[in-house]
């Protein structure tokens, strides 16, 4: 199990394995298969769960949203960390080993 | 708001399909009495063209996708098929009737992540549940399927119809469900359906009107009390039911309306999205409401009806008829709501058992005639579906009451075996109880 309390701006988020997921009309609608949980994702919300492919830190993620949204980076990197805690709360969201720690 | 229903309404807002079901087998290890379906007639598709048809589902957006049978877990190739689902980020449902499902099967499930198992159980007790499947001892095997999914923390739905042989006794089935570590159990109230290609022999397990108004009345609170007399008429456009907009894929790749009428729309494996968008048949019957249904559209009781094409085609042969099992159920919502139980008065040829009807003063109803138009006929030419070569199917005969010796068809049996029906009374010294009938699974 993720500890969303580790997370920082090195961190690499990636889609658990143990959700599913679609979008519609544009935006994420994500089910916890083991928390029987439904969630509906805002558009902002959609893209970061979107850049959460294993490969991106929490702050290239930032980066891209700030860019496509228009706002601050530093401003998007908290917000960026405060989302991704609530999803790897929710058990949509894991951490990836980083590769220099792969076993 | 319930996860259900915020995916219908995000399936209403988006206009895309979030759900479907794929019949992955054409066999079962059961043999249940009141089952709609007759397995071994029609092939099923090999892994690959599952697979493809799963990956286009997955294209067009589909989040849960029911993996159902005949019995799913009968395929040797069940695992890879829902490694698959999953792989293509799938919610997967699983429908079994629980006889294969050995702890290792359902670590594998687990494993896999599979959203809910729902499993039929048929009674608490057990000679009631193996004369419904018609397989001895598949109550033992059931429930310690059930239990072995539960341990491993699978999310486990129990699931029965109400029939003549168990309605009495829903609640300890419920009991059971929940003892055994269901995360829920889930009563179908509604009326047994005909199997396909028209045999009604399913019907004779129905309830009784009145156990059909005590589940209305306990089941559905959500139906909010009205005043005696006509009823608010439906919207005549509204859609009938959500056959054609639900994607339902049969064993051999038909793509149906649903899992209920026999009727091909296209091959889930020429292409499922392309079908929906040039069948005729399907662009028709989503357009269909009230509008289209002779002698219904004017029977003040329409407010209350619920309709089946399936249940329609087989009770008088032709889907857009008023038919009695509608109306009688209509006719016990109308008691059930209003408090008062409809009289109703005999049309010319002394028929009182369907509409439409018309208000006469309080709860006193008229069954009339009705006219079928020349646009009524046209409109069957039309769609062609809509009409029963050879009219109704036969009639289902008497319902079976609990301790009859009697002949019932199962399916696959071309001719109807005689048989025992379990007594409903209270469990009898020979019978096993549940404490009995669980213990070696407990004490294994």
């Amino acid at each position: 199990m993720t500890d969303g309390l580790s997370l920082s701006a090195l961190s690499v988020p990636r889609k658990s394995e143990r959700i599913a997921a679609r979008a519609v009309d544009g935006k994420a609608v994500v089910v916890v298969l083991d928390a029987r949980k439904l969630h509906t994702l805002n558009k902002v919300g959609t893209r970061v769960f979107e850049l959460c492919d294993g490969t991106r830190d929490v702050a290239g993620i930032a980066v891209e949203i700030a860019r496509a949204f228009r706002v601050d980076e530093a401003r998007a990197e908290q917000d960026v960390l405060g989302f991704l805690r609530q999803l790897i709360a929710e058990g949509a969201v894991e951490l990836a080993t980083p590769a220099g720690n792969a076993r | 708001m319930r996860a259900e229903d915020l995916i219908v309404l995000l399936g209403k807002q988006s206009g895309q399909s979030l759900n479907a079901m794929i019949e992955i087998s054409d066999r079962c290890n059961e043999v249940c009495v009141h089952c709609y379906q007759e397995q071994g007639l029609k092939g099923e598709m090999t892994t690959d063209q599952i697979k493809a048809v799963m990956d286009e589902l997955a294209a067009m957006g589909v989040l849960f996708l029911t993996l159902s049978g005949g019995e799913a877990t009968l395929r040797p190739d069940f695992l890879d098929l829902v490694a698959h689902a999953r792989k293509r980020a799938f919610a997967v449902r699983l429908y079994t009737n629980g006889l294969t499902m050995t702890r290792e099967l359902a670590a594998e499930l687990h494993k896999l992540a599979v959203h809910v198992v729902e499993i039929s159980l048929y009674s608490h007790r057990a000679e009631i549940h193996d004369f419904v499947t018609g397989v001895p001892g598949s109550f033992e095997r059931t429930t310690a399927g059930i239990r072995n999914l539960a341990e491993l923390g699978v999310s486990v739905t129990v699931k029965s119809p109400m029939m003549s042989v168990n309605d009495e006794q829903i609640e300890a089935l419920r009991e059971l469900a929940l003892s055994l570590g269901a995360t829920a159990f889930s009563a179908d109230p509604g009326p047994l359906m005909p199997r396909e290609r028209g045999d009604r022999s399913p019907e004779r397990l129905s309830r009784s009107a009145a156990s059909a108004e005590r589940a209305m009345a306990t089941m559905t609170p959500r139906s909010a009390p009205a005043a005696p007399g006509p009823q608010l008429r439906p919207d005549m456009a509204a859609r009938l039911c959500g056959a054609g907009s639900s994607l339902h894929i049969e064993p051999n790749g038909e793509l149906r309306p649903c899992a209920m009428l026999d009727l091909k729309l296209g091959d889930a494996r020429e292409g499922i999205a392309e079908a929906r968008t040039r069948n005729a048949d399907r662009q028709a019957m989503i357009q269909l409401g009230w509008k289209d249904l002779h002698g219904c559209r004017s029977c003040d009781l329409a407010g209350m009806c619920s309709r089946c094409f399936a249940a329609s085609l087989a009770d008088v042969g032709d889907a857009l008829a008023p038919y009695p099992s509608a109306c009688a159920r209509t006719l016990s919502k109308y008691k059930v709501r209003t408090g008062s139980a409809a009289e109703i008065l005999a049309r010319e040829d002394g028929r009182t058992d369907v509409g439409p009807y018309r208000h006469v003063e309080g709860s006193r109803f008229r069954a009339i005639q009705h006219e079928i138009t020349a646009e009524d006929e046209a409109l069957a030419a039309r769609l062609g579906w809509v009409r029963r070569a050879g009219g109704a199917a036969a009639d289902p005969g008497e319902r079976v009451r609990p301790g009859e010796l009697v002949q019932l068809r199962r399916p696959g049996g071309n001719k109807p075996r005689l048989m025992q029906v379990p007594s409903t009374s209270a469990v009898s010294s020979s019978s096993p109880s549940v404490v009995d009938a669980q213990a070696p699974q407990t004490s294994a």
